[in-house]
């Protein structure tokens, strides 16, 4: 991070010992837990840890980034590589209201360079830098998503897009120097009448009480019921006839393990099995393994017969719903190959 | 504009739309119930499959396609992972979207969590949106509260835990597999495919990824039916999106427009160009440009613009008009590619720097002949070089902009070579430029 004093880091750094760190974040135990419980490996914390640390010093010192490593189980070092790579960590102090203003090419379209420029020019620093008092850091950073209020400024973690207060949106409102020159004011007489900034819950205020993830430590989660949902029915049934012989097929789910085909001559009123077909013998469809599979069965009757057929999928146990009807009636083969009848 | 189409833009405008009691009333959660736990999970991912919806992230990738790859059967757990990691320069339909109606979004994800035998879900937000962080918290906290997530959802034997997870800024993280390494607490670095997320992802478990808007259209097919949503679209873009405009337009914002509308008439929809078009990039920073001729022509749906060459992406629409200066807008396009590269492949983390390098030289007026045909040599060696596509995305947007915008470049060319001698010298200081 240019611009920060590198000797009050490395005082800073000097000034806490682990211990000191662990009671500082005692109060943030009850979301330790609750984020331990999260993720099937501790390790997921860490970058809701490194969260925790700038929310209680405003920054993520190194021993503050040890101490992320201790309740993410894993090694100080990683912790710190990873800190490293994500922008949004402060390496350093810095003031009290950060502003953050885009400098991607739909804000400077809108004019980010000059509204940075008169920033720069309002507070006598240069972007990157805090000022004297420690009040304001004006960052030049990258697309924040909000480029229909473009140049898109952040104030801390408030989006500043509309006239009204931070956060309330104003479809293509844009900020100008003039409003920036009112936020810098009132944000002054802020730190005048509060001079210990209150603390921003940098997790947005998390449950604390759910259950988490199944088998994590502290989680006393359920795991899914392996039939909660009901089996699946075959789906896309037709029957196609080539003469007397018809071919039923249908689009059955990679668990399906049997499908028995009904016969119907009576216009669905009374169905009766008529034989089934081992789906796990079945080829999947093409792409990917463990596709749905495509099993199809073939019968015999009478020309200029109608029959209507249906498949009664099975996931072992399990027996789905029958599937819809697909009816056919039998043509005669002409002797040019011409195809029958199709459901 | 064609027959209202509110899928997922329904309560963007109603007065405290992100609230459970307001979203409610306006029919959220309608779907949670026996519409989706007498389904089987094999018929809503078919269903899905057939309502033809992609993947409104960039890729454009059949999200049913997707979630037949997840292997459900395996004993192992799988999550979902919502992507709102949105950060492409022009894009901010998801933060929108997730600061109206967060409970769409939840409604989605009870739907694709079910189809997909998940039991922990979360959504990936990125680190600047705090204050959409806790409109998300407060929405799943009124979920819990009405029984709609956790245990044996409404009376089911399904079970659900949704968490939200906060990034902390790397525009990179928006890569599924970057993302899925940011949740398991690495660097946001992309990992090899395959093996692909959906079979081994988050913590080794299958993970499908999917983005906000994505999920968001769930609720909506549930209750209508696959064929329904072809109302709108294409034969192979079938829906609505929603197309998040800015630049030089009369009303910038977040519009839900059927697919395949053509460019001019949605930029008549959203106020009219203001002055005359020079050019405009259709689908975020990463999608090629299009100039005016092009965007006359071409309709906004993924094979009109695969068919230009450029992409449809996060849609994320940026005109430009004649007062604009194509050097100046590639620049900062240039300059971000080179500040979010993750520094893991050597072609991207050199070859990006390199070229922002090269056009703040130009932009300072010191470029050199042979500078703009260099860009192609350059873009040549990280296109498709790396592990992710993000160098790739420089390199079409550099190739774009250069190859049909070329006379602006020259221009600077022109004009810096009369300081040719002084920036010879300027060459042979150490810690000169290059």
């Amino acid at each position: 991070m240019s611009g920060c004093n590198a000797q009050a880091i490395i005082d800073a750094q000097l000034d806490l010992t682990i211990e000191q760190v662990r009671e500082r974040m005692q109060p943030y135990t009850a979301r330790v837990a609750e984020l331990q419980r999260r993720y099937a490996m501790k390790r997921g914390v860490l970058l809701q840890a490194l969260w925790l640390i700038q929310e209680e010093f405003g920054w993520v010192p190194r021993i503050g980034i040890k101490w992320a490593a201790e309740v993410s189980d894993v090694s100080p070092v990683h912790a710190y590589g990873v800190a490293e790579f994500y922008t949004m960590y402060r390496k350093a102090p810095m003031g009290r209201f950060l502003i953050q203003v885009c400098e991607g090419m739909c804000c400077q379209l809108k004019g980010a360079n000059d509204l940075i420029a008169h920033l720069e020019q309002a507070l006598g620093i240069h972007a990157g830098d805090t000022t004297e008092d420690g009040l304001f850091t004006v960052l030049r950073v990258q697309c924040l998503a909000a480029c229909g209020n473009g140049p898109s400024v952040l104030i801390n973690d408030e989006f500043l897009y509309g006239p009204g207060e931070l956060n309330e949106h104003q479809e293509g409102w844009s900020p100008s120097a003039a409003d920036l020159d009112r936020w810098i004011e009132r944000l002054r007489k802020e730190a005048e009448a509060k001079p210990q900034p209150d603390k921003v819950d940098s997790l947005g205020d998390i449950m604390l009480d759910t259950k988490g993830h199944p088998g994590s430590d502290g989680a006393s989660g359920a795991p899914l019921p392996k039939d909660y949902a009901p089996p699946p029915p075959a789906l896309k049934v037709k029957a196609e006839s080539q003469g007397s012989a018809i071919t039923v097929s249908c689009l059955c789910a990679p668990e399906i393990t049997e499908a028995s085909v009904e016969r119907s001559t009576d216009g669905g009123t009374t169905w009766a099995a008529i034989g089934t077909i081992d789906v796990v013998k079945t080829p999947g469809v093409p792409g990917p393994p463990g596709g749905p599979k495509t099993p199809s069965y073939t019968d015999e009757i009478a020309v200029g017969s109608t029959a209507a057929y249906r498949i009664v999928a099975r996931e072992a146990e399990r027996e789905a719903r029958p599937s819809a009807v697909a009816e056919v009636t039998a043509a005669a083969v002409s002797d040019d190959g011409e195809e029958g009848g199709k459901a | 504009m064609t027959a209202a189409c509110t899928v997922l833009s329904d309560l963007f405008a109603v007065e405290n739309g992100h609230t459970l009691e307001v979203a409610r009333k306006h029919g959220a959660y309608e779907t949670v119930g026996p519409m989706l736990f007498d389904k089987s999970q094999f018929e809503l991912i078919e269903w899905v499959l057939d309502s033809g919806l992609r993947g409104r992230g960039g890729a454009g990738f059949p999200t049913g396609l997707k979630w037949r790859t997840v292997p459900r059967k395996m004993g192992k757990p799988v999550y979902l992972v919502i992507n709102a990691d949105e950060g492409e320069p022009g894009t901010f339909k998801d933060r929108f979207c997730m600061e109206k109606d967060p409970h769409k979004l939840i409604e989605g994800m009870i739907i694709a969590g079910f189809a997909l035998n998940v039991r922990t879900a979360y959504i990936y937000v990125r680190g600047e949106m705090l204050p959409q962080i806790r409109r998300l918290n407060e929405a799943l906290k009124e979920c819990y509260a009405a029984g709609l997530l956790g245990e044996n959802i409404q009376g089911s034997r399904y079970s659900l835990d949704i968490y939200v997870h906060r990034g902390a800024g790397a525009y990179i993280c928006g890569e599924e597999t970057a993302l899925i390494n940011s949740l398991e607490g690495y660097k946001g670095q992309p990992r090899l495919k395959p093996p692909f997320p959906t079979v081994s992802g988050a913590f080794a478990n299958p993970t499908c990824v999917n983005n906000v808007e994505t999920i968001m259209a769930l609720p909506w097919i549930l209750k209508n039916g696959p064929q329904a949503y072809r109302q709108w679209g294409t034969e192979r873009s079938p829906g609505t999106k929603l197309f998040s405009i800015s630049g030089d337009i009369g009303k910038p914002g977040v519009y839900e427009i059927p697919l395949g509308m053509p460019m001019l008439e949605f930029f008549d929809l959203a106020g009219g160009v203001d002055g005359e078009l020079l050019g405009c990039i259709p689908g975020g920073s990463s999608a090629p440009v299009l100039n005016k001729e092009e965007c006359e022509t071409c309709t906004m749906d993924y094979e009109a613009l695969g068919a230009l060459k450029s992409m449809l992406g996060s849609g994320a629409v940026m005109p430009f008009n004649t007062t604009r200066d194509p050097v100046r807008i590639l620049e900062p396009i240039a300059h971000f590619y080179a500040h979010e590269s993750c520094g893991q492949c050597t072609p991207c983390r050199e070859g990006t720097g390199y070229a922002d390098r090269v056009f703040q030289r130009i932009v300072a007026g010191e470029g050199r002949a042979g500078d703009v045909d260099m860009f192609f040599d350059l873009a040549a060696n990280f296109e498709w070089t790396t592990i992710c596509p993000l160098a790739t995305a420089d390199a079409w947007a550099i190739k774009s902009f250069v190859s049909k915008f070329r006379e602006h470049f020259d221009k600077y060319i022109d004009a810096s070579s009369r300081k040719a001698d002084e920036r010879e010298l300027a060459d042979l200081r150490p810690g000169g430029f290059m």
